[in-house]
């Protein structure tokens, strides 16, 4: 299937994979607001890249995706550059020691299992949080309507509920435009350390941490977490590719390939967001995270093919129905509905 | 031991952890069975790594702006641009 050497990594690996890898992962990145990183790493191990190899790549590909990303997601309005820059800039620091980290653990040759246990924690706590918060909300509107006060009742619940982050007023304190929350600028410095860290570990962007943090932690509207964590994605993308870039761990080829087909997956994914918001995007997201980490598990013992097809079935589903909602949308409005 | 001491040598086995870690990489891959970018590109990334990270930055997000604009435009001609699609919502 048009194999190539790779030259830096030294492995045969498929072109046509790295196009249809990176194709799927940029309609799921453009639409959840991810680089795409907690796909593609697992991806590119599960199809016989060194874990550290994994990584770095991962980490260079989401900075082309996430550049190209953000830049549509900002004409659209959808980005707090406020919230984007201090949370983007203090993620470098995390992720310049997460790199030292993996670096160690690779040399002690304990790499792969140590960040497969990270990845299986994070995404698979992660997606059943996400699903157990859809479920209850799911009860609340049912109830709601059951009592005929659904607008109001939902009203007086956001009002009510004060996201956990906004309860600390240590200053400096920074008003966000999106939401018109104000928040410590040591929260958001220290969000970003951590999420950082995770990402320099994980060869992530740490867009799958940030977009349930800034909704369920700061209160930020989703289609606008998704839009702002692409921005801290791009510059944690962009520090961890040199970084990784300096250690040896980057192979490019693959990399660009990827990015050829992120290219056009993105711009659907990126449009798409507007067709599919709230807790409808929370639902598809929660189960694309359970997905990967089931995968990770697979792939630890031994079980390969099935792996491949969790984590590439998974995503092509989601792909499907992505691109699915947004052509139903303009078919509406072409028949004029 | 008190807390900067602690963080003091958490830094130096950091420091010192990755410096082992960067000298494990892979094995020379033998240049005759790939293309002539990719074989100039081993060779920027055996002789000058700091280069080769600087270029993988550069390429990675020239790439994708670059990418970015062409498809935009590509979608744009068959009617499916971002302005499109905004106002079909």
């Amino acid at each position: 299937m048009l194999t190539r050497l790779l030259p830096v990594v030294g492995i045969e690996f498929s072109i046509l994979v790295l196009l249809a890898l990176g194709f799927a992962v940029g309609v799921l990145g453009g639409f959840f607001g991810v680089g795409g990183g907690w796909i593609i790493t697992p991806s590119l191990h599960i199809f016989g890249f060194p874990m550290s190899f994994a990584i770095g790549t991962g980490l260079a590909n989401i900075a082309g995706q996430s550049a190209l990303a953000s830049a549509k997601h900002r004409k659209m309005g959808n980005v707090d550059f406020r919230l984007g820059a201090i949370v983007g800039v203090s993620m470098i620091l995390g992720v310049e020691a997460g790199k030292r980290l993996i670096l160690l653990l690779d040399a002690h040759g304990v790499v792969d299992t140590s960040v497969r246990i990270v990845y299986f924690l994070l995404l698979g706590g992660l997606g059943t949080y996400m699903l157990l918060d859809y479920a209850a909300e799911m009860r609340r509107r049912t109830g709601d309507r059951i009592n005929g006060n659904d607008a109001e009742a939902a009203a007086e619940r956001v009002k009510e509920k004060r996201p956990l982050l906004t309860r600390v007023t240590l200053p400096p304190l920074v008003t966000l435009p999106s939401c018109g929350r104000t928040v410590s600028l040591w929260v958001l410095g220290g969000t970003g350390l951590a999420v950082g860290v995770l990402a320099g570990i994980m060869g992530s962007g740490g867009g799958f941490a940030l977009v349930p943090m800034f909704v369920f932690l700061i209160g930020v509207p989703t289609y606008v977490a998704v839009s702002t964590s692409l921005v801290c994605v791009t510059i944690s993308g962009t520090f961890g590719t040199f970084t990784y870039g300096l250690g040896g761990r980057v192979e490019l080829v693959a990399a660009l390939w990827m990015l050829a087909g992120a290219a056009v997956g993105t711009q659907l994914g990126s449009s798409a967001v507007r067709y599919v918001r709230g807790y409808g995007i929370r639902l598809l997201y929660a189960l694309m995270l359970l997905l990967a980490a089931a995968s990770v598990v697979m792939k630890h013992f031994e079980m390969n093919t099935p792996a491949a097809v969790a984590i590439l079935g998974g995503t092509l589903v989601m792909c499907m129905v992505i691109i699915g909602s947004m052509f139903q949308a303009l078919l509406r409005k072409n028949s004029g509905g | 031991m008190n807390l900067a001491d602690a963080l003091g040598l958490l830094l130096q086995c950091l420091a010192a952890s990755a410096a082992e870690g960067e000298q494990a990489i892979v094995g020379d891959v033998d240049l005759s069975s790939v293309g002539p970018i990719s074989a100039r590109l081993r060779w920027i990334y055996d002789e000058f790594r700091f280069f080769y990270a600087l270029l993988a930055v550069v390429m990675m997000v020239g790439a994708g702006v670059l990418l970015g604009v062409l498809t935009e435009v590509f979608l744009s001609m068959i009617g499916m641009g971002t302005e499109r699609l905004n106002h079909a919502e």
